[in-house]
């Protein structure tokens, strides 16, 4: 190729590489301009109130005036003791999330191998999803209330039924059951989803080889689904902490005591029932980070089980 | 024009919109009462439509909100501005915290009138209505349990106890006739009993003198005579005088109406009403009896008041409507519902009237509503602490210091001496 030739090659080379960067920067700026008002929003609704929250921790804020007291309200946090229930509490809610995806898993899988009323069943579990926090609180209520269902199968049997949501001993066993019952048809909803995008020809070939069905399920089903599992549990998670104030209002108000008191509830109980704002951030704070730990800790582990 | 002009035009329109006055030819406001309020027994919505007829132009718009928790979503929409023009208000300390947000009525009331408002002075800065008056009160009000007159004749007591000793032997009448001797449960829709008519009612066991040092920190809840009184409380549940749900029974009040209880002991002056309408002549008030002697207490005080909110865009309108309350058009309404504040408008409620006959007897001790006087985290304390007390969740020494401790954990500006005085 003669010198004039290749600087011809050249020259058009880089008008065209000129040409697409020009494209490439405009469309980036396209880009950026079309997602700027959904970055302004979330920065006005949750960056920024997240950032006066972080700094109203810090405050004696009452609502009105706000002084500066440093890591006070932190610092009291850790000798209050209804604080460290509510903080116990919540772990609790957080030990209890396998029981919000085992029994949804086994139910997903029996519905996806088509057993008879498979679509009935489908809607009856899925229905309840489109219950508010405050109906289920409710429902949840009654169940246990000492003239309920509950107290009169427990009455059958000869044994005296408690005042479950009164006994500081079963109130909040009866709170996380609720939490569990009401999450278990969008749970299985989500696994059905999950349970449908198997490849089935993975499954007929372990069934050649001659696993059996638990197997299949461990070796087989699980691996592919692990993103479903991973969405389920970190959902599960979140709501947990901060997804059922309502449910817990209605049904116990946080008490007898302080013994369905979650942080989440502390929250608002600091704030509007005794005044402290500031108080109340902290906590708020405090939740945030601890559901951003218990997070991290679910995708650490799931990350780690499925390089293994 | 370029399409993103036109865009952007519509968009500064769509931001806008909501912020501009609406061309409406009426005032728009918008009061918050509290809990129910059934049709036919709703002086609060009585009161509004009177106002509004009487004062074309103007339009106030009630909306009930739940009883539970009403103060606390009060505070956080006032903390935003957002809160109604107009707001059921409880005197004392519930009424304190939202000093800075409330008008003084002293420009829309007169002296004349404002003189002879009964309760006046517990809206009042400094429990003086020479000073900023925050909210009118539309009646006065008891703490106060009931009895039904069938039942106790049906188990043969021919008078309503008056001391704790009276009270357990008449409640053993009630459990062997078949009867619930004590109802009392989750009445007002939250998801436990309020205590503070029975709290009120156990703190008697002190003089009122007690109850203010008690109130100002100078004094320990924590006390023998108070752990006494709660105690006693207490055994008359381990004796099974009061319904086995008692801390959250949803139905204590349809219990007790419907002839299945004898005494409902956590009541109030504003259930006279539909008692009487459900239950005619056979119901009658009692006085808690949690007395060593024979009781001669009773829990009075200002009742709901009608504050109005600074921040309301329509203050002077709403500020009509709390004069108006206090005017005799208001008072001969309130009057068809409930006691007024204001003499010279009898109702008709013959248990109101006993009540007030009650706290006019001589050598009847007058006390205030505890409650009305606690600061928020001791209030909170109590609301959460007090029932587990009766239902034997925690001890009485235990629920006592824990409002010791809600006390101890005040800012020092909120530490301050509380006295009765008007």
């Amino acid at each position: 190729m003669s010198a004039p030739a290749v600087q011809t090659a050249n020259s058009a080379e880089s008008a065209f590489r000129g040409s697409f960067n020009a494209r490439t920067m405009s469309m980036r700026i396209n880009g950026a301009l079309f997602t700027l008002p959904a970055i302004v929003l979330v920065a006005l609704v949750m960056v920024l109130p997240l950032f006066q929250a972080a700094y109203y921790s810090f405050t004696n804020w009452n609502g009105a005036h706000a002084n500066w007291t440093g890591w006070t309200n932190y610092l009291n946090m850790l000798y209050d003791p209804e604080l460290r229930r509510s903080l116990i509490n919540s772990l609790c809610f957080f030990a209890s999330v396998p029981f919000g995806l085992v029994p949804p898993f086994i139910v997903a899988y029996l519905l996806h191998k088509n057993i008879p009323g498979n679509k009935l069943f489908r809607a009856l579990i899925f229905a309840p999803t489109a219950l508010s926090w405050v109906v289920i609180g409710m429902v949840g209520r009654q169940f246990f209330a000492l003239k309920g269902p509950l107290s009169a199968v427990v009455s059958l049997f000869g044994i005296p039924a408690p005042n479950w949501l009164a006994d500081s001993n079963f109130a909040l066993i009866a709170v996380i059951f609720t939490y569990n019952a009401a999450i278990f048809g969008i749970n299985t909803v989500i696994f059905l989803t999950g349970l449908a995008t198997v490849d089935r020809s993975t499954i007929e070939a372990a069934w050649l080889d001659g696993a059996n069905e638990l197997q299949v399920i461990r070796y087989v089903i699980l691996p592919a689904m692990r993103r479903f599992v991973e969405f389920v549990l970190i959902v599960t998670v979140i709501n947990s902490a901060n997804g059922i104030f309502a449910m817990i209002y209605t049904m116990t108000g946080g008490g007898p005591g302080s013994a369905t008191l979650t942080l989440e509830f502390a929250v608002w109980r600091r704030a509007f029932a005794t005044g402290c704002f500031g108080a109340g951030a902290a906590i708020g704070i405090t939740l945030m980070i601890v559901t951003l730990v218990a997070v991290a800790l679910i995708r650490l582990l799931l990350k780690n089980r499925g390089e293994a | 024009m370029h399409i993103w002009v036109k865009s952007a035009v519509l968009a500064a329109t769509m931001l806008v919109a909501p912020s501009l006055p609406a061309f409406a030819d009426d005032i728009q406001l918008t009061m918050w009462g509290q809990g129910d309020c059934p049709p036919d027994t709703c002086m609060g919505a009585a009161l509004v439509d009177a106002f509004n007829k009487a004062n074309p132009g103007i339009k106030v718009n009630l909306i009930q909100q739940p009883t539970d928790g009403y103060f606390t979503n009060l505070l956080a929409q006032s903390v935003i501005g957002r809160g109604p023009d107009i707001a059921s208000m409880w005197a004392g300390g519930y009424m304190d915290q939202f000093k800075t947000y409330m008008v003084d009525l002293h420009k829309y009331i007169g002296d004349d009138i404002l003189d002879t408002v009964n309760g006046i002075d517990f809206f009042s800065d400094g429990y003086n209505h020479k000073n900023a008056v925050y909210a009118a009160p539309n009646t006065a009000q008891w703490y106060i349990g009931y009895y039904n007159k069938k039942v106790f004749k049906d188990a043969g007591i021919d008078k309503v106890p008056t001391t704790w000793d009276e009270l357990a032997a008449d409640s053993k009448l009630l459990k062997d006739k078949g009867y619930i001797p004590i109802v009392q449960g989750a009445v007002d829709g939250g998801a436990a009993f309020a205590p503070w008519e029975d709290w009120s009612y156990i703190a008697t066991a002190l003089p009122p003198g007690d109850w203010g040092k008690m109130l100002s920190g100078q004094m320990p809840y924590n006390n023998p005579t108070l752990v006494t009184a709660l105690t006693k409380w207490n055994q008359l549940f381990k004796d099974g005088y009061f319904n086995a749900d008692a801390y959250n029974s949803p139905t204590a009040l349809q219990d007790f109406i419907g002839g299945k209880a004898g005494m409902y002991l956590g009541g109030g002056s504003w259930q006279a009403g539909n008692l009487v309408k459900a239950m005619g002549d056979d119901v009658g008030i009692i006085v808690p009896p949690y007395s060593d002697t024979p009781t001669k207490a009773a829990v009075s005080f200002a009742g709901g008041g009608y504050a109005v909110m600074n921040y309301s865009k329509n203050v002077d309108a709403a500020g009509k409507f709390a004069a108006w309350v206090l005017s005799d058009e208001g008072q001969k309404v309130i009057a068809q519902y409930d006691a007024p504040t204001r003499p010279g408008f009898p109702n008709n409620n013959p248990l109101l009237n006993d009540m007030a006959t009650l706290s006019g007897t001589a050598g009847t001790v007058n006390y205030p509503m505890f409650d009305n006087f606690t600061q928020a985290p001791v209030t909170d304390a109590l609301q959460r602490n007090v029932p587990q007390a009766l239902v034997g969740q925690m001890s009485p020494a235990d629920v006592l210091a824990s409002m010791d401790a809600a006390y101890a954990s005040l800012p020092d500006d909120q530490k301050k001496p509380i006295s009765f005085a008007k």
